[in-house]
């Protein structure tokens, strides 16, 4: 019993991580995409 | 027949509002210890009377109104609409003790500004402000951006009915976990996981672009304070300009958009549904919008002959484009530059995407990506209805956390809300362009105070007329609410008036 409830915190604690890593990674792209946008802007201006 | 409150009515909004002033009244520890913290005896002396008159208020309130009912929706929504306001009064006496202030109206815009997380300022001499004071700003924004009831949920209510009517109220209408106590304080829970790591970033990056440890975390606290709940105050009079440093303002760019996305969508993501993110209607209806709003941006600067490098272009436009559709306010610009260099069409941009703003349940304000998603869908299955043959039978779904199928009520309710912005846009708009501004600097700075944003184009100062301030007030407070509840306080004035019993 305290095996499982031990693995169910290692397990949400795990899922937490993944899910700020997961948002943090969301946000880099829609970064990375702006910049893109940025350097097509750059390109046709110059 | 409208039928006039009974003794009974006021008794239990009474009562509740007691409660939340109580409340307010014990968060006015934190910037007295800290003025205590730092020697700071004159702020300490002012946040000691503003307690003691904040305290004071809110048991007697409590204790004449004492009732053992539960609220019901329409109390609720009184209680929420009302809490907003008193707590505007109360904040704002430490703020004009501090001497920083013109007047008490100009202490009153600042408290609201803090609570609606817009970040608006008419402070003078921000830069040599004592340290609690300027915490107390900060903080309005966190009890703001967390919401005044989500606190009170938090610490005062135990599991009344009525808590999650009044957290209804509060525009926050998802309930993340079946119990809305629980709910509550997921929402403070992931608050404070981000604040660990986003203030411990802000501060390496901080020191490592050459500020003091002291000042370094103390900045990183209320910046990301601000970033988070998409306020936009900082401690410094020139924003996040004053800290001339890339990583610190990329820090700031992801902090803000974490702050945008739906306490619901955190919580899914957190508990291992990671495809939510991409599937999610309101993260797609961002990326669009985002999208859309930086090329009309970009159309409107190449219009004004004005060639940036593409990093200059990012760090000068993107940033305050995500802090403008974040609803945050932080800017990298002077104010006077939007006016100078941005031109209309650049400043269409981004008063676009102030106007959308973030996702519900999130610290922002404004229409918000899931209505404006659901609008889409609606006009779009309108659209097909047309199309194709009469008897065909159409359904429409879109993505939020589960499939959800397209209703006539989810269509009405947004188009209600996002009506009702508009309105309010054009309404401060109208009365800004009456003291000589032009269409475009009037837009920008009305849609900003209505949507909850903070950035400014020069027309926000401590000299502007006082019916600009008192409308800016009004209009920060009634697009933090979401205006349910402030027709709800309408609706309950009328009937006191002209009610029959």
């Amino acid at each position: 019993m305290i095996q499982m409830r031990k693995g169910l915190i290692v397990k949400s604690i795990w899922n937490g991580i993944l899910g700020i890593a997961s948002e943090v990674l969301m946000v880099f792209l829609f970064v990375v995409s702006a910049f893109i946008i940025c350097l097509l802007w750059w390109s046709c201006v110059k | 027949m409208i039928l006039k409150p009974a003794a009974e009515d006021y008794r239990i909004i009474g009562h509740y509002l007691g409660k939340i002033t109580i409340g307010l009244g014990l968060i006015m520890a934190v910037p007295l210890a800290v003025a205590s913290g730092y020697s700071e005896f004159a702020p300490a002396v002012d946040y000691l009377i503003s307690m003691a008159i904040t305290l004071f208020f809110g048991v007697v309130l409590a204790g004449v109104c004492r009732t053992g009912k539960d609220l019901s929706t329409g109390h609720a929504m009184c209680v929420a609409a009302l809490s907003w306001i008193v707590a505007m009064f109360f904040s704002a006496i430490p703020l004009y003790l501090s001497g920083h202030y013109r007047s008490y109206l100009d202490s009153c815009f600042e408290a609201m500004s803090g609570f609606a997380t817009t970040g608006l300022s008419l402070v003078n001499n921000l830069d040599h402000m004592a340290y609690s004071h300027n915490l107390w700003r900060h903080l309005t924004m966190f009890i703001g951006g967390q919401g005044i009831v989500v606190i009170a949920l938090t610490f005062l209510f135990r599991g009344t009915a009525g808590a999650f009517r009044i957290y209804v109220g509060e525009a926050r209408d998802e309930k993340i976990l079946p119990n809305v106590i629980n709910t509550a304080r997921f929402i403070w829970f992931v608050s404070v996981v981000y604040m660990i790591l986003g203030t411990a970033a802000l501060s390496i990056s901080a020191v490592a672009g050459g500020l003091p440890a002291g000042k370094a975390i103390f900045d990183s606290i209320c910046v990301f304070i601000a970033a988070w709940d998409t306020g936009g105050f900082t401690p410094q009079s020139q924003s996040i300009l004053f800290y001339h440093n890339f990583s610190f303002e990329m820090i700031t760019v992801v902090i803000m958009f974490l702050g945008a996305i739906n306490f619901a969508l955190h919580y899914v993501v957190w508990t291992g549904n990671r495809r939510e993110l991409y599937l999610n209607i309101e993260t797609t209806t961002l990326f669009i919008s985002m999208v859309v709003a930086l090329s009309i941006t970009a159309w409107g600067f190449a219009g004004n002959g004005i060639c940036l490098g593409p990093g200059a272009f990012f760090r000068k436009v993107f940033y305050q484009l995500i802090s403008g559709h974040t609803g945050t306010g932080y800017s990298t610009v002077y104010p006077v530059q939007f006016v100078n260099e941005w031109g209309p069409l650049a400043m269409l941009g981004i008063t676009m995407a102030m106007a959308i703003g973030g996702s519900m349940c999130s610290t922002t304000g404004a229409i918000k990506l899931l209505r404006l998603g659901i609008i889409y869908k609606a006009v779009r299955q309108d659209i097909k209805k047309l199309l194709l043959p009469e008897s065909t039978v159409l359904v429409q779904k879109f993505h939020h956390i589960r499939d959800i199928i397209l209703q006539d009520r989810h269509v009405r309710l947004s188009a209600i809300i996002m009506f009702s912005y508009m309105g309010l846009y054009l309404v401060g708009t109208i009365i800004t362009m009456f003291y000589g501004y032009s269409l475009s600097e009037a837009a920008f700075e009305s849609v900003s105070a209505a949507a909850n944003v903070g950035l400014s184009c020069g027309i926000t100062s401590p000299s502007m007329p006082v019916v600009l301030k008192v409308t800016y007030i009004i209009q920060m407070w009634a697009g933090r609410l979401e205006f349910i509840a402030i027709f709800a306080l309408g609706g309950m004035i009328v009937a006191a008036l002209k009610g029959k019993k």
